[in-house]
């Protein structure tokens, strides 16, 4: 592959930088494709008729056992034709992933429970069990999510995957 | 804090908090003021770039041809993490261990102490000192969960004095020596002391089996709810209201958190009805500040009460107490036997004269003889030990140590020692050389001897119960504290009616004119249901439940 003529460009990002006392979320452009991330959660609040209602709000004071959600937002700045997006992302550690949460718009998403050396899906993912047996992952013990971004993104526009996690 | 012994003594919880630790029972959680990064990375392919049959691959094949190309990736920059600070989850949990704990009025004796524990649990992700209050419940309250987990043993009635709580050393045994005193409302001096809950690190897996870092669990304490006997528990209670068998005292315990660098949370702002109140810690400048953790109070209801409450650092527990003491019934009746007049029986045991024409036995006059029966029953839930009862006989009475048998008319006597010689044994005794029965014997069975033994007609009511009687008994069964007797005279006089029983009696001068009648029960042998099958491990004057002692003597009238 590598005589093959072709340019990778790779972008590493952070997740925005969602201290709790600063929630705006933190945007990255490099060169062709501006990359941001939230970390929200939800809360339920009674309106002035008593109806339940589920608001998101960015999580700032978060506890064990909440939930929290990463959204991930990337859009092509540029005037090429961009293809092959691919955004990874680990578990962060304290958190555990909500099982059937990882979204994406147009993506295949696959999981890994060794760190990101090796993503599947989740019928083919095995740990081995206290008696040395191979069994299947649970989505608590994922390591890292990965989203294939399958159509090729167009010159302005937009694409965005999300997962949920909860604090341990 | 202003009391230096009580800065003194939560120094020395501090220094001892690693043995008051007893366990952990919650689950794993993130450490209060731990940031939670994330990291996360995209790549992306010029298209424009490729060569056609990568652009062919990458359509037919995505998920290999990207792989295959981001193996060959550049070095990636990496930005700062993005982070979010977890924050303090404040939440303990009380909870009470035990069943409901017999207690019994007036025992046991000083130095024993009637024990209810409990657990208090850290729950959070964070340090926390607690404080822990007593409340004895009115009565016609009850409380969820007193008598353990899922039994509510009903409303309480009386109530306990001089409550402690204790803070377990460890050993999960009370000592009231090695344990410290953590809530002594009644005491002098300390009345009330924090209890340290820490959180240790648990990162051998968490509730799902996976590890995390920054894992912590709190810390668990047990205390013990104390009631020293016998002043602790007394009947009527200090409230002056009857104690009855089976009855409850409820006694609800509240930890409360409070600040663990020393001041109090607020928890009076309730206005948020959700289950996670921020509250304004404002007697914490630590938790003021851009990279403050904040507290936000997480325990929710409280199940062990009755009403719901907001989150408010609170959470309670109710013990119960219940008297299992044994409950004596005490009765004394008489019945005459014969009077002067009217005789009651000839040498051949047949009523005679009067008597015998008008089918009634005697008359209460001068010179007739009557027969004192005192019953004592044990109507409680546990046995309990006879120790001692005098019986003091009016000056116009005085006691007949001749035991004169009533034969019945058509009866039976089987000790007709006394009654061949009974014509007119009221008249005279001297003359018929009466021996005494032997006190253990039991009495005739036609007069309803054995241990049911009936009281006839004739039932007199002058000296049922009332101050000139007392029993004085103790309870578990313990060792005995002999009474004072009078100077004895033989036994024999006394028959022991019921469970075969042996007792020292004596009859002395009360000094008033009168006699007084004393029986030690702590002396001789035991008291038993059944003579045949006596029970080794009774001891003298044990009464069990649901048996009854009956004593009967003789008195005769001047």
């Amino acid at each position: 592959m590598t005589n093959r003529p072709f340019s990778l460009r790779t972008l590493f990002a952070s997740f925005a930088g969602i201290a709790m006392f600063v929630a705006s979320p933190v945007a990255l452009a490099v060169g062709e494709v501006q990359f941001t991330i939230v970390v929200d959660k939800e809360v339920e609040e009674i309106d002035a008729q008593g109806r339940r209602k589920v608001k998101t709000i960015p999580a700032e004071k978060v506890l064990p056992g909440e939930e929290v959600i990463y959204t991930i937002f990337f859009s092509n700045v540029s005037e090429k034709q961009l293809g092959g997006v691919v955004i990874t992302d680990p578990v962060p550690a304290s958190t555990r992933y909500v099982a059937g949460t990882a979204f994406g718009p147009g993506t295949d998403i696959s999981y890994s429970v060794d760190g990101g050396g090796v993503y599947s899906s989740p019928d083919r993912l095995t740990v081995m069990d206290e008696t040395g047996r191979q069994r299947l992952a649970k989505p608590a013990e994922y390591t890292n999510i990965r989203w294939l971004y399958k159509p090729v993104l167009k010159p302005n526009e937009k694409g965005y995957v999300s997962f949920r996690a909860i604090v341990r | 804090m202003k009391n230096p012994t009580i800065k003194r003594l939560l120094l020395a919880l501090t220094a001892g908090a690693a043995l008051a630790v007893s366990g952990v029972s919650n689950a794993d959680q993130t450490a209060a003021g731990t940031s939670v990064q994330n990291t996360a990375s995209l790549t992306f392919i010029d298209l424009g770039l490729l060569d056609p049959q990568t652009l062919i691959d990458l359509a037919t094949d995505p998920a290999g041809t990207i792989a295959t190309l981001a193996a060959n990736a550049q070095p990636l920059d990496v930005l700062a993490p993005a982070e979010f600070i977890v924050d303090e989850r404040l939440d303990q949990d009380i909870t009470y261990d035990g069943a409901a704990v017999p207690v019994t009025p007036g025992g046991p004796l000083v130095g024993t102490f009637y024990v209810a524990p409990f657990t208090v649990t850290n729950e959070g992700n964070a340090p926390i000192d607690v404080v822990i209050d007593a409340e004895q419940l009115a009565s016609g309250q009850n409380r969820p969960n007193s008598g353990g987990a899922g039994v509510d043993v009903g409303n309480d009635s009386f109530d306990l004095a001089n409550i402690t709580v204790y803070l377990d050393d460890g050993d999960g045994i009370f000592n009231a020596t090695l344990d410290t005193i953590v809530l002594d409302p009644d005491g002098v001096g300390i009345q009330q002391a924090s209890i340290p809950l820490g959180v240790i690190a648990d990162n051998q897996g968490g509730v799902d089996g996976t590890e995390s870092a920054n894992q912590v669990v709190g810390v668990a304490a047990q205390l013990f709810l104390v009631v020293e006997g016998p002043n602790g528990v007394t009947d009527p209670d200090p409230n002056g209201d009857a104690v009855a068998p089976g009855a409850f005292a409820l006694v609800e315990l509240t930890s409360t958190a409070v600040d663990i660098a020393g001041g109090n949370f607020d928890n009076t702002n309730t206005a948020n009805a959700t289950n996670a109140i921020e509250v304004a810690d404002t007697a914490n400048t630590a938790d003021i500040g851009a990279d403050a953790v904040q507290t936000i109070f997480a325990d929710g209801r409280d199940v062990d009460t009755v009403a719901d409450s907001p989150p408010d650092a609170q959470d309670r527990a109710t013990a119960s107490f219940v008297n299992e003491a044994a409950d004596f019934v005490f009765t004394k009746t008489d019945e005459i036997i014969c009077d002067p007049l009217n005789g009651y029986a000839d040498a051949n045991g047949t009523p005679s004269g009067e008597a015998a024409e008008n089918q009634t036995a005697a008359f209460h006059i001068p010179g007739a003889i009557v027969r004192y029966t005192i019953t004592i029953q044990n109507n409680g839930n546990v046995g309990a030990l006879l120790t001692a009862m005098t019986d003091q006989l009016q000056g116009d009475i005085s006691y007949e140590p001749n035991f004169v048998d009533q034969p019945g008319p058509g009866g039976t006597d089987d000790d007709d020692d006394i009654e061949t010689a009974l014509g007119d044994v009221c008249n005279s005794v001297e003359d018929y050389s009466v021996s005494p029965d032997a006190g253990a014997t039991p009495a005739d069975p036609g007069n309803g001897g054995g241990n049911t033994a009936a009281v006839g007609a004739g039932i007199r009511t002058i000296l049922t119960g009332g101050p000139r009687d007392a029993v004085a008994y103790q309870s578990p069964v313990n060792a005995a504290v002999p009474p004072a007797i009078p100077p004895a005279v033989p036994n024999g006089a006394f028959a022991i009616v019921g469970p075969a029983a042996t007792g020292v009696g004596s009859v002395g001068d009360d000094g008033g004119g009168g006699q007084l009648i004393a029986f030690s029960f702590a002396t001789g042998g035991p008291l038993g249901p059944d003579p045949a099958a006596a029970d080794p491990t009774r001891v003298p004057g044990q009464l069990n439940p649901g048996e009854t002692l009956q004593i009967q003597f003789n008195a005769r009238i001047r």
